[in-house]
């Protein structure tokens, strides 16, 4: 009897501490490309797919969607699957059946907390022998959009501490995607300004790539009791008694505020006093300073029906707004993994200013790394097939060099002996191809310093993929059917390789969304973090202004400290701005100077009255001199439906030259659920032009370069901020050069003049 | 006085604006800008630069100015091109590619600084007034030594030299005329080689008979020492006269000469020196073998005597051409005679005497024909010891910092000094491209963007420049030709001055040679194992075009240039094929009115084609006279009278009637009047000159050039071919013999 009740009871706290969640994913969620294609007589693809270590998995299985070539001969070829290197399934060829769907179930023994690799191997064969490993009919194909992971996963927490957060918010399967924060909308303190938009980024952050929406709330106003009558039922016995002073107290300790009804975390900010309401006066006591915690609040139920559902929350607190702010900010930087307590008190934080804080994660001209200084971890490719590694580089956002500048590569790579025809290793900067060598020597070789200098301009502000693509191919047996095997194939990269940055500047060209969708810029610079805003007419738009402050974060890796949400109706006269509006609250604001408008009346720059053919083109290296601006409008009253409209434009009032971003949606609802549109893993990547139009997360309806473009920023030396003004300004050069050799020619030619008088006048 | 100051004055703040204008056009010169601004301001300039140039060409009053604007936004450009290389594009992966950048762009400097030095030379070429000598009393004028020096020439040579020079319109009391012999000296005549000596005592003999026999002093020596310079400074010891007038032993002098250059004596007696062009009356060996275009091209003296010599001259730096010339006795004696340091005793004692703070003159009429070098190697052989001697000059006496000199005669002399290394930068010019397309060496650390921003702006403005200041006196690629069939030998050469300053020795280009049979120079070896590298760079640079991608864009402009290289190359081809030459005096083209008179007495009108000391054709009026013998009347300027010559008419052609006749002088005085007659008037050459110094297009130039140097390319190859044929032939015959 005791062990049914201990095992009852085990059941009630699993089932309290952890709501299982199903999800089915698509694999091009973890994929980059719609189809993987196998060709030859072996091949595979990995997928990489991250799992947040907070949860547990119950149950997952793998639907793969796979082609073949009705050529493969059974028993011969077939698909393998593996994860993490243990084979979980094999999914034979049929030429009778060319189209199958199968079934992988993944045991969730080998699931591991981060990434978890998936590896698709086919084994393809047309013959039993003297297979040409380079026929065409050799071909299978994953169809990896149609093909699904489903997963099952429970919640896993032993001790609840504040380096879990990076658990709850983790771009891996079990990763929160959204998130609301409580705090005192409506007071104007530095908290609103400043604090929630911290919040938001470290929250955003810790999702890395994975849009976080973040739901700003109001903190309750005031503490009802809620009506339990309907859990009673007919029968009234003990509702009169049942607000007792440990169930008021059970209550209080609830979540009781939300809404929602998940465990999913969620944050409350605000000064002690502020928050005394929904705090226990255990964590009301510990507050002495910039104070973080988490914790789970527990469920309240009425007579076995759950009133307000277990939650974990995360409170960041302090005395005043001051500390509240220093508490986001320590949440904003701080490594979860060293903060194994659930509270904190932040004492002092130094190297916390916004422009020393957003070059950390990005590299710095005139420097030299090693690729080991890069994260960059030595590589070794063995067997025959292709190889790819790649490096990323993050350079700043507005890394501005003269056209001859290169980047210097010195690179430590070898090759074992016994290469045959066809091995070679290409080396690509951002799609470019840019470097390539033939591994020919049958003896294999080792380079160390193998000098590659690279044009700086295949590299642009943000991030750069570097790849280093090899193809290892077995030596030619000579003799008909007799394959020589690869394995002894073997090519090293080692991260002692290094590279060397030339001198940059600090400019960019803008507008351009791209940029701002890779790297946060311009609210995210290098040299220099002046005050940026993101501008709301209301606190209807505090969601949607917080939830683009994280992807901001995202974007250029670090929290931007130096962006604030305010409220107001206009364009502020410094610093860079992204209002956020309706029609009705944009009309206040001054765009006369605009190609395109949005207000009462709408001022569209259609196609067809401009010659924007090209609709968006890399400005950063446009060297066609066209007048990008759109000179045909259209002046129109309407709504705008379901659209949200973004518009890059040059600021008309600042003093210092800098960017202005307008969103508009209709109404604030609907440009709060376009904003999370907007940051959805698909529609940021597709962020390009000055003018984006869209009403769904899959694709933009309109993209266009609409405004004239111009160069922003810090040359960083006086010489470059000559390049580049006079880069900008080339007339100006051209009419003092004429000029002053104009008048320089004028004196000679007097002086000549008067020399050769007097050597006539000698002859006299 | 006041005046002076008020001068002085306003030329301290012309100086003052001009230091500010050029400090401004050096700061924006510097400051920098991307390739794509660059790009529109430097065909903007470049578009200046053309519309002035065009003005500078017209005859409109101010066309100075534009050529002085055009001149400084082209120097501008260049400037410009030198910073952005030097600041931006010099660096290099590796030592041997270092190296490489580095021999590139030293190479680039100098043909900028050569550059920069030509257009402050040639800014304001200096006109004089043509003086004569009408208005000045006899008794007045000064006393003059004509000398002739000579080593091997032939007598015949040397007799019309002379003859010319007593046909001087000068007082015969004042002038004396004076062979001096350096083939027949004590030391030659002694000399263990008899045969050498007995051919030594012959030439002293007959040479003083012929003096004898023209009432010509002779002069000779003890020892052949300091070569021309040494014979000169002989003979200067042993004669008196004021003036003494230096001319080559095939420099034959117009009447006029004297009178052309004493009154500008006369006028400054500070003047030590009145220098004459050279006028050549025979082709060199590229006029001759690559246009065969010698009376329709401007020569390669046309652009020195034609225009720089004119700059130097208004820079008061035109310097002593060896021969042609007028010096001073007083002043020569002050340095101690002709200067014998260097092997170029011209330039070296006219920079002695303007250090010593005397004036030169430069008339630009032509009035002394000589003859040019008729082979490849005599031509080569006379271009070597030029630039070894102006190499000696530049490193023994450091002309940029000797001191009297002005600082413009200073450019002036380096300027003319400068251009003779030029072998070096055109062999880096030619043979860098293979450094890219056959060892992979990045040489040229530029984008295309740049390269078109940077370069072909500077390019452009260099050739709009030569063209504005030598076009009538040169046409394009010509003066590339020139200096490619030069360079490989004149390097060694130069190199051999740099290790050994003092080594070189005088030596004598042959003149006068014939040739009767079209042969491949022996010098050609050279040129073949140029172009077959040049070829082998151009097919690896098409395998490097389609088996790297990467680099394409280089890899085509490092072809063209390459290409081009190889073009000019191949043209070469044309002038190390000797061609045959039948005349040994060259015609020149002639319009004079003539009477021919039969043995019959009929007379018969008739206009002259071409005239030689030799001969002559003659366009008649009416019929072709049908006789042998004749006598030919016309008007002979240079001696102001009429002359009548015995004429064999060697042929006529009925059709055109177009007779060939040939001088057959029956006495002393026909002699000479057939020489006064085809050689001593002036006003021929100056016409002749005008005839060819006219302007081509740039296109068209190079349309010629590449004309005229596809063809003898495939006789060169016959040539090759055939003697390879020769040699298996004969290998194989002697095989089988054995």
């Amino acid at each position: 009897m005791i062990r049914i009740i201990t095992l009852l009871f085990g059941f009630m706290l699993l089932s309290a501490n952890s709501v299982a969640e199903t999800k089915t994913y698509r694999l091009t969620d973890f994929y980059g490309e719609g189809i993987a294609r196998m060709q030859g007589k072996a091949a595979s693809t990995d997928i990489a797919i991250p799992l947040s270590p907070n949860s547990q998995v119950v149950r997952s299985t793998l639907t793969l969607n796979v082609v073949s070539s009705q050529a493969l001969i059974k028993k011969r070829s077939q698909l393998f699957v593996r994860f993490n290197n243990a084979t979980i399934g094999q999914i034979a060829y049929d030429p009778d059946r060319p189209s199958l769907t199968s079934d992988v179930v993944i045991p969730t023994e080998l699931w591991r907390p981060g990434f978890n690799q998936l590896t698709l191997a086919v084994s393809q064969h047309y013959a039993n022998q003297c297979v040409d490993g380079s026929a065409p009919e050799l071909w299978s194909e994953i169809n990896v959009y149609n093909s699904t992971l489903s997963i099952e996963t429970n919640k896993a927490i032993e001790t609840l501490a504040l380096r879990d957060l990076s658990g709850f918010f983790h771009p891996g399967i079990g990763g929160q995607r959204n998130v609301e924060i409580y705090s005192d909308i409506d007071d104007a303190s530095i908290t609103k300004e400043k604090t929630l938009s911290l919040v938001a980024q470290a929250l955003a952050l810790r999702n890395q790539y994975q849009p976080l929406a973040i739901d700003a709330l109001p903190l309750p106003n005031e503490h009802v009791l809620p009506d339990v009558a309907l859990a009673f039922g007919a029968s009234d016995e003990g509702l009169s008694t049942f607000w007792s002073e440990s169930n008021i107290e059970s209550y209080e300790t609830s979540s009781w505020y939300r809404d929602e009804r998940n465990a999913n975390v969620h944050v409350l900010v605000g000064t002690e006093q502020s928050l005394s309401m929904l705090l226990t006066d255990d964590v009301i006591n510990d507050i002495n300073g910039p104070f973080l915690h988490v914790e789970r609040t527990p469920a309240f139920r009425v007579k076995g029906e759950t009133l307000v559902q277990p939650a974990y929350r995360l409170i960041v607190s302090g005395d005043t707004p001051e500390q509240v702010y220093e508490a986001a900010r320590s949440l904003a930087l701080q490594d979860d993994a060293l903060n194994a307590t659930n509270n904190l008190i932040v004492n002092s934080q130094s190297n916390a200013l916004a422009d020393i804080i957003q070059v950390t994660q990005v590299v710095s001209p005139d420097e030299h790394y090693t690729f080991e200084d890069l994260g960059f971890t030595s590589e070794r490719f063995r067997d025959e097939g292709d190889f790819n590694k790649r490096m990323t580089l993050r350079l700043p956002a507005d890394f501005y060099v003269p056209e001859n500048a290169s980047v210097k590569f010195l690179l430590d790579f070898g090759y074992g002996a016994g290469y045959g025809p066809g091995s070679i290793m290409n080396v690509s900067v951002n799609d470019e191809l840019v470097h390539g060598l033939y591994l020919g020597n049958t003896n294999g070789e080792a380079f160390r310093d193998y000098e590659l200098n690279i044009p700086a301009r295949f590299f642009r502000g943000g991030i750069n993929n570097i790849d280093f693509s090899v193809t290892m191919r077995a030596p030619l047996a000579g003799v008909e059917c007799d394959d020589v095997f690869g394995s002894h194939l073997i090519f090293q990269l080692n991260n002692t390789s290094s590279l060397t940055l030339p001198k940059a500047g600090h400019v960019a060209i803008q507008p351009d969304l791209r940029l701002l969708g890779e790297t946060g810029y311009p609210f995210a610079r290098y040299a220099s973090a002046p005050r940026s805003h993101i501008v709301l007419p209301s606190n209807d738009f505090l969601s949607a202004a917080l939830t683009l402050a994280g992807k901001f974060a995202q974007s250029a890796r670090a929290p931007l400290l130096n962006l604030d949400v305010i409220m107001q109706s206009t364009i502020p006269e410094n610093g860079t701005s992204f209002l956020l509006g309706t029609p009705d609250t944009l009309s206040k604001v001054e765009q006369e100077s605009f190609a395109s408008a949005i207000g009462e009346t709408n001022r569209w720059p259609y196609r067809l009255q401009n010659t924007l053919y090209n609709r968006v083109r890399n400005i950063a290296s446009d060297k066609s001199f066209k007048q990008m601006r759109a000179d045909g409008v259209t002046i129109q009253t309407n709504e705008l439906g379901p659209l949200a409209v973004l518009i890059a434009e040059k600021s008309p009032h600042n003093s210092k030259t800098d960017t202005v971003f307008l969103m508009a949606a209709q109404t604030p609802e609907l440009l709060t659920e376009r904003v999370h549109d907007l940051v959805s893993l698909s529609m940021w990547g597709q962020l390009a032009g000055d003018f984006f139009v869209w009403d769904n997360a899959l694709t933009p309806s309109l993209v266009m370069q609409v405004n004239d473009k111009f160069e922003m920023g810090e040359a960083n030396s006086r010489w470059l901020t000559l390049r580049l003004w006079l880069s900008n300004h080339p007339w100006y050069w051209l009419v003092g050069f004429l000029f002053s050799v104009f008048m320089l020619s004028l004196i000679i030619y007097l002086l000549l003049k008067r020399r050769n008088k007097e050597v006539q006048a000698s002859w006299d | 006085m006041e005046d002076k100051q008020a001068r002085s004055h306003h030329h301290s703040r012309y100086v003052a604006a001009l230091l500010l204008a050029a400090f401004t056009i050096g700061a924006l010169l510097l400051a920098p800008m991307d390739a794509s601004g660059q790009l529109i301001v430097s065909f903007i300039i470049l578009f200046i630069i053309s519309l002035c140039s065009k003005e500078a060409e017209s005859h409109q009053k101010h066309k100075h100015f534009f050529r002085v604007l055009a001149l400084l936004l082209g120097v501008g450009l260049t400037i410009r091109y030198l910073l952005w290389r030097g600041m931006y594009t010099i660096t290099a992966p590796d030592i041997v590619s270092l190296i490489a950048v580095w021999l590139l762009f030293l190479a680039e400097l100098y043909a900028g600084l050569t550059s920069v030095l030509g257009c402050i030379v040639n800014a304001f070429p200096l006109v004089r007034p043509p003086l004569t000598l009408n208005n000045i009393a006899l008794s007045s004028l000064p006393t003059v030594d004509v000398m002739v020096p000579s080593y091997n020439e032939s007598e015949e040579i040397l007799e019309i030299t002379l003859r010319a020079a007593k046909m001087m319109s000068y007082p015969a009391d004042k002038l004396h005329i004076h062979l001096l012999d350096d083939g027949g000296t004590d030391q030659k005549i002694n000399q263990s080689n008899t045969a050498s000596a007995d051919s030594a005592k012959a030439r002293r003999a007959s040479l003083q008979r012929l003096c004898e026999r023209l009432g010509v002093t002779y002069h000779t020596r003890a020892k052949n020492e300091f070569a021309k310079a040494g014979n000169v400074n002989s003979a200067i010891g042993n004669t008196t006269s004021d003036l003494i007038v230096i001319l080559d032993a095939d420099h034959v002098p117009t009447s006029d000469f004297l009178d052309r250059t004493v009154p500008w004596m006369i006028k400054k007696p500070n003047v030590f020196l009145v220098q004459t062009p050279h006028f050549m009356a025979n082709p060199d060996p590229v006029e001759r073998n690559y246009f065969s275009a010698f009376t329709r091209m401007p020569s390669e003296n046309d652009m020195f005597y034609g225009t720089i010599q004119k700059g130097l001259d208004y820079w008061s730096s035109s310097f002593f051409c060896g021969s042609a010339a007028l010096m001073r006795r007083k002043h020569l004696n002050l340095v101690g005679g002709i200067s014998g340091e260097s092997i170029t005793e011209d330039a070296e004692t006219a920079l002695d005497l303007h250090k010593m703070g005397y004036e030169s003159v430069y008339v630009d009429q032509p009035m002394v024909s000589g003859l040019a070098p008729e082979t490849f190697d005599a031509f080569i052989q006379q271009r070597m010891r030029w630039a070894q001697g102006m190499t000696q000059i530049l490193l023994l006496k450091k002309p940029y910092k000797a001191e009297g000199l002005k600082w413009y005669q200073r450019v002036g002399y380096m300027s003319s000094i400068m251009f003779w290394l030029f072998p070096f930068a055109r062999i880096v010019f030619m043979l860098m491209p293979l450094a890219y397309l056959v060892f992979g060496l990045q040489v040229y650390h530029a984008s295309l963007l740049e390269i078109f921003a940077f370069t072909i702006p500077h390019v452009i403005a260099t050739y709009t420049l030569s063209t504005m200041l030598f076009g009538r006196t040169r046409w394009p690629l010509v003066s590339e030709l020139y200096e490619i069939l030069q360079c490989a030998f004149t390097l060694n050469a130069i190199v051999k001055v740099f290790l050994r300053p003092r080594a070189p020795s005088f030596v004598v280009t042959p003149k006068g040679e014939s040739l009767d049979k079209t042969f491949v120079s022996p010098l050609s070896n050279v040129f073949y194992w140029l172009i077959a590298i040049l070829s082998f760079a151009t097919v690896f640079g098409v395998f490097k075009y389609f088996a790297e991608p990467l680099t394409r864009e280089l890899t085509v402009v490092v072809l063209l240039w390459n290409a081009f290289n190889l073009l000019l190359l191949l043209s070469v081809m044309s002038v190390l094929l000797e061609r045959k030459q039948i005349r040994s005096q060259s015609r020149l083209p002639a319009s004079d009115s003539v009477m021919l008179m039969g043995g019959d007495g009929q007379l018969y009108r008739g206009e002259l084609v071409d005239l030689s000391v030799g001969g002559a054709r003659v366009m008649i009026k009416g019929d072709a006279p049908t006789f042998e013998k004749a006598k030919l009347s016309g008007w002979c300027h240079a001696l102001q009278k009429s002359v009548t010559l015995n004429i064999d008419i060697l042929n006529a052609d009925s059709k055109s009637n177009l007779l060939r006749v040939r001088f057959m002088p029956e006495t002393d005085d026909e002699e000479n009047d057939v020489i006064a007659f085809s050689l001593c008037d002036s006003r021929r050459w100056k016409s002749f000159q005008r005839r060819r110094t006219r302007q081509i297009s740039y296109w068209f130039g190079v349309k010629h050039v590449l004309n005229v140097g596809l063809k003898p390319t495939l006789i060169h190859l016959y040539h090759l071919s055939g003697r390879l044929l020769r040699q298996v032939t004969k290998k194989v015959g002697f095989a089988k013999e054995k």
